[in-house]
């Protein structure tokens, strides 16, 4: 601490190596208000109005440089040079970004053009105005992200503080605790500072005793099961009298039964990988104000974007755009969060702010919030240590969205982060940024509406000409589509967050609006998981989606018509209606997400590679594991010849563990490259067994690892174009071709 | 002494219903007196005998009687007409009225051609155009009986054919060229003897006079005051705004008992000083505030207004009263005034082209467009003016038109703006009909920094040329241009030089002082210098339209700390800055560099010297030097007018050597022709010269246009240097964020 005050008020002098001179006042000035200086004089820069050459000049190649940089940045591993290209990835780009801004907001809003183009023409510009800021966040969040190796616990085991996982649950299936309760008791940890619990708020005396017999006796029934499955493995069952704040009340009712100096929480689905503590409890050894570490949630189904739309083993899941790129960054800045689960917490610190908050429905970032105003601090561990399931349906991903979305601005509205005391700067902004990204909704619903107005009404949305798009937009979207892949085309193909923010935009508007009205009305609901589609079927929450479609669709051919008849305005109607025909693909795409496609009830499973040997009637065969499930695993063989026939019994050796399990064969398969598969069923004996069997599953966080950077290949924007031009034409076809099978074609069979 | 508060007359001017005026009159018995009073006046012994040389003969050129600047005006097609104003002063007998038409005739036209004269829409005569003479020399008598006072209007329409049988109305070769300099009116005329009365003051200082510079002297009986200087510019004020637009010419002089031998005549002075004219009007004694009007002793063709008040506050407010000039005075010879206020200048209706200049969106209207329907195939189109100030920035037109059905494809409203066309409006589209808010958008190179003309030139064709006796019908070919067009300033830099073009329209050299109080200083009391500043004053208050009650006059130099002024007076008495300015200028003026072109304007003036050479197979321009001419001048018979800057307000100084020099070159500039060229920081003319020399903005420093404009000029003229101004920027951040990053980690993140 004392060295960085000295470097601070060192100020510029000893940057620039010119000791000889440091009594003159000029070199006194801090680092930070010189910086400060520099950064104001480019956006300053951006402000002026140089002429369409000049600016065409700077703005094209700046877009060059940025692409270099860009290009540069995945053949460079020196640190040093990578965080060179990232500033002047993030300098470009703001520079280009601002002035941009500028000029859409000095020069282009259409306030005289009559109300319509008024109201839809500010509409357009605070959607680009919401971009803006999110982007520059982004670019802040993420200017240096922290990359945390574990810390090593001591070697005595007595120094290790008493830990306790929690479980809770409401109305899960208990077949869903299962390999969670596996899992977390056999987390490697001594077993005497080990506690697990499974807190169950679907079997406290209020739920037992529902006015409704038969909601009653499920409870009742519910919580025999899972007691016995807490006993069967060695943990702990609580409950309580009454359902009182949720998930929130129910972890501070479990707060006063136990007694581990660090809580892990973990969501009933989230199966704990062997290494969870080993990784996790040394951070808290070593900072003793330290209340939170946070892991990410790792998810081993598809979300509906990914199961309807077919992209669940090739693209990256949607939260890793979050938990990989945006909480690191966070991290930096002080101001990751708890985000409900897969996170350790200091009791002392829970007990400090007095248990969970329950004033929002996200209880979790609200938590954090309260202890930072406490000066503890929070801690971002980026490596994957839970296999966890999100909701499957698209009513199910609106639920949880709503819920976060509400809980974000709950958070802003009453607990609004400039007035908690003890934040720092950054932690206040971040926090505040929390809220105003879920403005992604009604900025997306501007975007879908503004070209359906200017095309349908010829309202001037944005008063400018063709030759200043060419010198403002398009480096700008040159440098906003370079940026955005630098920073997560890793993690995120281009045009899938459009997809994600168009599925989501209507609901969550409709969600953020109700808190606004009354931001202590809504109530937790408890998100979905492991639901069982037995046919396929349309959404209930489609037909918004075929009104936007439709007029897009209107507006395309009136936009077509319009470029006949409207010489004068071609340029801006081919712009516009390009941008429509992008729109008409995403929503195309949105019902391709909304007709959820069968999917009959399974393990979900884990890629998994491993090998193992198999043994049958005195016949050894090693062969490659696949991927593995609680249920079974499927093996690569080299040859069908090799391995004996479906049905037979045979025994599977994990040599890596030492340890056996009996399997059957239930199929064969040889790929057309001639590659042989099988898929095996396990045949547990023991209760040994059934531990084997989730740990190869879900016990090693090096594999979920692996499995992610796996599928961390990216696409070029072009290669995406491809993409969501195909899936949007053919699974929203499907889409619109169901409807018309099913009433249509039925309503004009029937009368036969 | 009954009170009569005038306010209640019908038929007062906005400007009047802002004030409170109170005059005392017995107005019944007064008429009666006036009335009574009238053929007093013309007594030979109180008004003389009109002067035997009372019959005058006076030529009146077209193109005097139309101020422009044009010596030809041609009639082309089948049907095209001339108009021209002949203004008759009401207090003028015509006796004879000869026209004169000079011109040229196309030597096709045969005989079924004429050209129809017509008086106030009567028909006066009609001319054969034959081809074969093909010069136009005919005199005709206008018949007097059919003149009015006032403006009369005179028509010239030709009929023109060059075929007996079918024939084309649009065909090149129909045409007559008028010669608007030698085609003339010869008018012989004599003075109406008809009584002064206070109600027809508009006769006394009458607009339509065939005078071509009014005299107005405005007397003292003693040395003038500094009240008494400000009702005498009070006086100026209302004479100028009665005269309208006709520029005077003012004398401030003592009167020492010779009446002037020409031009109008007013008076100042105490109730006693003026007994000796006011006496014959029977001006009871308890009148001490009085306002008179009678004939000039020695000459009844000529009048005498008599200001006399028993304080120079009461005369300034009688004189403010005078300048009232929609306000209805008695049909009597004197009135008396009670009580005036004046308003605030916050609440007087604001000058059109100060506000067109200070707002982002002006509606044409503001421009002083009315709405206007152009009509016929052959039509003028309609000129403006608007002003902008910035550097860069556009303007973007928005036009409401409506046009007749039926005419051809190749109809359009052409949109010129500094005589370069910027858009054309299509008028062929017969479902329409009508643009509510046509986009025309004016890219900045098309702008000057300054006054900007824009012109609406509409070309109508009817749907067939008529050739080969097709229908043809030129009835319905019509354009409607609405006054609530608008034009909006988009971007750009403001100018914060004064600029005398700007004044030259205005008044003010500076838009930022616009709402701001002016004092005329007049920097001495010499005659010379008091006549040129009231000269001044008049045509300032004609470029108004309104009296200048938020400028106080003031004798002497003001001190440096004094806001916005103008300054009248001679070199020597100017304050030292304004003298050294005015010597910088004038230096810079002579000085001022003759040739400097930059070396093109095509992209490959961007690339170094080497390269251009490599690439460009064409030539690049010739680069000039720049070269300066001095010139060493004697400037003691020049006039000076400078717009000075300052940060308290800007001055607009004229001044010359001595007075009489000074008197003349305010005469010359104040005249038409001269104002208009006023422009830039410094004009300067010789009194007997017609050109005025200016150094316009175009070549003023970058420094003018602020930090903003100044920088976006340099960036515009060096763009690399702009480039590398935003590339550096860029590297000094990305150099030293890591630094202050370090910082931050080490301060934030003790752990490791």
């Amino acid at each position: 601490m004392q060295v960085a005050t000295q470097d601070e008020r060192i100020g510029c002098g000893k940057l620039f190596g010119l000791n000889s001179l440091k009594n003159h006042v000029i070199w006194k000035i801090p680092l930070p208000a010189i910086l400060a200086a520099v950064f104001l004089s480019l956006l300053y820069l951006a402000t002026l109005k140089m002429g369409g050459l000049t600016e065409s000049l700077i703005g094209f190649v700046l877009v060059a440089v940025l692409f270099h940089a860009y290009v540069i940045s995945y053949h460079v591993k020196n640190k040093k040079i990578i965080l060179a290209l990232r500033l002047l990835i993030i300098g470009i780009a703001t520079f280009l970004a601002w002035r941009y801004l500028y000029w859409r907001a000095t020069e282009t809003l259409p306030m005289a053009f009559g109300w319509l183009s008024a109201v839809f023409g500010l509409a357009l510009f605070l959607a680009e105005f919401y971009g803006f800021v999110t982007t520059m966040f982004g670019f802040f969040s993420n200017i240096s992200p922290l990359e945390r190796k574990p810390l090593p616990l001591p070697d005595n085991q007595a120094l290790w503080p008493h830990v306790d996982v929690y479980v809770p649950t409401y109305n899960e299936d208990p077949a869903i605790l299962y390999p969670t309760i596996i899992a977390a008791t056999q987390i490697d940890y001594p077993r005497e500072k080990l506690h697990v619990y499974i807190l169950d708020d679907g079997g406290t005396v209020q739920k037992c005793n529902d006015a409704n017999p038969e909601k009653a006796l499920q409870a009742q029934a519910r919580k025999v099961e899972l007691q016995a499955l807490a006993a069967r493995f060695g943990a702990g069952y609580l409950t309580r009298e009454k359902n009182l704040h949720a998930k929130a009340g129910n972890v501070n009712s479990a707060l006063t039964f136990t007694h581990g100096e660090l809580i892990l929480i973990l969501d009933c689905d989230h199966i704990p990988t062997q290494d969870f503590l080993q990784n996790v409890v040394g951070f808290f050894l070593h900072d003793p104000k330290l209340f939170l570490v946070q892991t990410p949630h790792n998810f081993i189904n598809a979300d509906p974007l990914e199961r309807n739309l077919n992209t669940f083993q090739s693209s990256p899941a949607e939260n890793e755009l979050f938990y990989d790129v945006i909480q690191p960054g966070l991290d930096f800045w002080g101001s990751s969060f708890f985000c409900g689960s897969a996170a350790m917490l200091r009791r002392s610190v829970l007990d400090e702010v007095g248990g969970f908050a329950g004033q929002t429905i996200t209880e979790d970032a609200e938590t954090t919030l309260d202890a930072m105003s406490l000066g503890y601090r929070t801690m971002y561990f980026n490596r994957p240590m839970v296999s966890g399931l999100q909701p499957e349906t698209y009513s199910g991903f609106i639920l949880q969205r709503s819920r976060w979305g509400q809980g974000m601005l709950q958070i802003f509205m009453l607990k609004n982060p400039w007035r908690i005391p003890n934040l720092t700067f950054v932690q206040r902004m971040l926090y505040t940024n929390f809220a105003f990204y879920w403005g992604f909704a009604l900025s997306r619903l501007a975007m879908l509406m503004s070209p359906i107005v200017f095309l349908f009404f010829s309202a001037n949305l944005c008063d400018t000409t063709n030759e200043e798009l060419l010198v403002y937009a398009l480096p700008q979207m040159l440098a906003a589509l370079i940026t955005t892949q630098y920073f997560y085309g890793r993690v995120r193909w281009p045009f899938m967050s459009q997809l994600y923010e168009t599925a989501q935009a209507i609901y969550v508007t409709w969600a953020l609006v109700a808190v606004v009205r009354k931001p202590r009305a809504p109530t937790f609901k408890v998100t979905p998981k492991g639901e069982d589609l037995n046919e396929s079927f349309i959404s209930e929450l489609a037909w918004p989606f075929y009104v936007f479609l439709l007029f897009n669709v209107l507006s395309i051919g009136f936009g077509v018509w319009r470029y006949i008849d409207e010489p004068a305005h071609r340029g801006m109607i081919m712009f516009v209606e390009f941008w429509a025909v992008l729109d008409a693909l995403f929503l195309l795409g949105m019902l391709g997400v909304l007709f959820e496609q069968r999917q009959p009830r399974k393990e979900p499973r884990v890629a998994h590679q491993e090998r193992i040997e198999l043994h049958w009637q005195n016949q050894t065969q090693t062969v490659a594991m696949v991927n593995a499930s609680m249920s079974g695993l499927q093996i690569l063989s080299p040859s069908v010849g090799l391995l004996p026939a479906v049905e037979s019994e045979l025994q599977v050796y994990f040599p890596q563990r030492a340890q056996s399990c009996n399997a059957r064969i239930q199929w064969h398969w040889r790929n057309p490259q001639g590659v042989h598969y099988a898929g095996l069923c396990y045949q547990p004996d023991s209760l040994a067994d059934e531990r084997l069997i989730a740990a190869v599953a879900f016990g090693s966080s090096a594999q979920l690892l692996c499995n992610n950077q796996q599928r961390h290949q990216g696409k070029t924007v072009l290669g995406s174009l491809v993409w969501l031009v195909y899936t949007s034409l053919f699974k929203g076809g499907a889409h619109l071709l169901f409807i018309a099978r099913r009433h249509i074609i039925k309503n004009l069979v029937r009368p036969i | 002494m009954k009170k009569w508060l005038l306010m209640c007359l019908c038929g007062a001017s906005s400007i009047a219903q802002a004030l409170s005026l109170q005059m005392s009159a017995e107005i019944p018995q007064q008429l009666t007196r006036s009335h009574a009073a009238v053929p007093s006046q013309i007594k030979p012994s109180q008004a003389n005998k009109l002067p035997a040389d009372n019959l005058i003969n006076t030529e009146l050129s077209f193109a005097e009687l139309s101020e422009t600047d044009l010596a030809v005006a041609t009639l082309r097609g089948s049907d095209a007409g001339l108009t021209i104003n002949l203004p008759v002063s009401a207090r003028r007998a015509v006796h004879s009225v000869q026209l004169s038409l000079r011109g040229t005739l196309s030597n096709v036209l045969i005989a079924p051609s004429q050209l129809v004269v017509t008086v106030n829409e009567q028909v006066i005569g009609q001319v054969h155009l034959k081809g074969d003479a093909s010069k136009l020399n005919v005199d005709m008598a206008v018949p007097t009986d059919m003149l009015k006072p006032g403006y009369n209007q005179v028509r010239l329409q030709a009929v023109q054919h060059y075929g007996e049988g079918c024939e084309s109305p649009l065909a090149n070769e129909l045409w007559t060229q008028l010669d608007l300099q030698k085609s003339h009116f010869t008018i012989r005329s004599s003075a109406r003897s008809q009584p002064w009365l206070l109600d027809n003051l508009d006769q006394v200082f009458d607009k339509t006079t065939w005078v071509k510079r009014p005299e107005l002297h405005v007397l003292t009986e003693q040395a003038a005051t500094l009240g008494q200087l400000q009702a005498m510019s009070a006086v100026v004020q209302g004479v100028a705004l009665r005269y309208e637009y006709v520029p005077i010419k003012v004398f401030a002089e003592r009167y020492q008992g010779v009446w002037p031998s020409q031009g109008q005549v007013v008076l100042l002075g105490t109730r006693a000083q003026l007994a000796p004219w006011l006496v014959e009007l029977n001006i009871p004694a308890s009148e001490h505030t009085v306002l008179a009007v009678r004939a000039l002793p020695g000459d009844a063709t000529r009048s005498l207004v008599l200001l006399a008040a028993d304080d120079d506050a009461t005369l300034l407010r009688l004189a403010q009263a005078f300048t009232l000039h929609e306000l209805p005075l008695p049909n009597s010879a004197w009135v008396g005034l009670d009580k005036l206020s004046v308003p605030k200048l916050a609440d007087l209706p604001p000058v059109l082209a100060v506000q067109a200049a200070a707002q982002t969106v002006t509606p044409l209207q503001s421009l002083g467009y009315k709405t206007k329907t152009l009509r016929g195939f052959d039509v003028a189109g309609e000129s403006m003016n608007f002003w902008t100030d910035r550097w860069q920035g556009r303007v973007q037109m928005r036009m409401h038109l409506a046009y007749a059905a039926g005419m051809s494809p190749q109809s359009a409203m052409n949109v010129l703006v500094n005589h370069i066309m910027v858009g054309s409006i299509p008028l062929n589209d017969d479902k329409v009909g009508q643009y509510d808010d046509y986009s025309v958008s004016v890219p900045s190179t098309a702008l000057h920094q300054g006054w900007n003309t824009l012109e609406l030139k509409p070309v109508l064709i009817p749907l067939t040329h008529g050739g080969k006796c097709a229908p043809f019908f030129l009835g319905n070919l019509a354009v409607t241009v609405y006054d609530d067009s608008t034009l909006e300033r988009l971007g750009g830099s403001s100018l914060n030089q004064p600029d005398l073009s700007l004044f030259a329209r205005t008044g003010e050299v500076s838009v930022a002082d616009r709402s701001e109080p002016l004092t005329l200083h007049l920097l001495d009391n010499d005659v010379d210098t008091i006549s040129a500043g009231l000269t001044l004053v008049a045509k300032l208050t004609q470029l108004q339209k309104r009296p200048l009650w938020h400028v106080s006059l003031a004798l002497g130099a003001p001190d440096e700390r004094a806001g916005a002024a103008w300054l009248v007076g001679k070199k020597s008495l100017l304050p030292a800055r304004a003298q050294s300015s005015l010597a910088a200028s004038a230096h810079y003026a002579l000085d001022t560099p003759v040739a400097s072109a930059p070396l093109g304007n095509s992209w490959y003036s961007l690339l170094p010297p080497a390269w251009r050479d490599f690439f460009v197979v064409t030539p690049p321009p010739a680069q000039h030097s720049r070269a300066t001419v001095g010139v060493s001048a004697d400037l003691s018979e020049q006039v000076f007018a400078l717009a000075y800057a300052r940060s308290a307000g800007a001055w607009t100084v004229f001044s010359a050597e001595t007075p009489a020099v000074l008197a003349r070159g305010m005469d010359t500039i104040t005249g038409f022709g001269h104002w208009g060229q006023l422009n830039g920081k410094l004009a300067f003319w010789h009194p007997d010269d017609s050109v005025v020399h200016t150094v316009a903005v175009d070549v003023t420093p970058i420094s003018a246009f602020g930090l903003r404009g100044g920088l976006g000029i340099f960036a515009s003229q060096h763009p690399w240097f702009a480039l590398l101004a935003v590339l550096l920027l860029i590297a000094v951040l990305v150099w030293f964020v890591p630094r202050l990053l370090r910082l931050y980690r080490v301060r934030r993140h003790p752990a490791p």
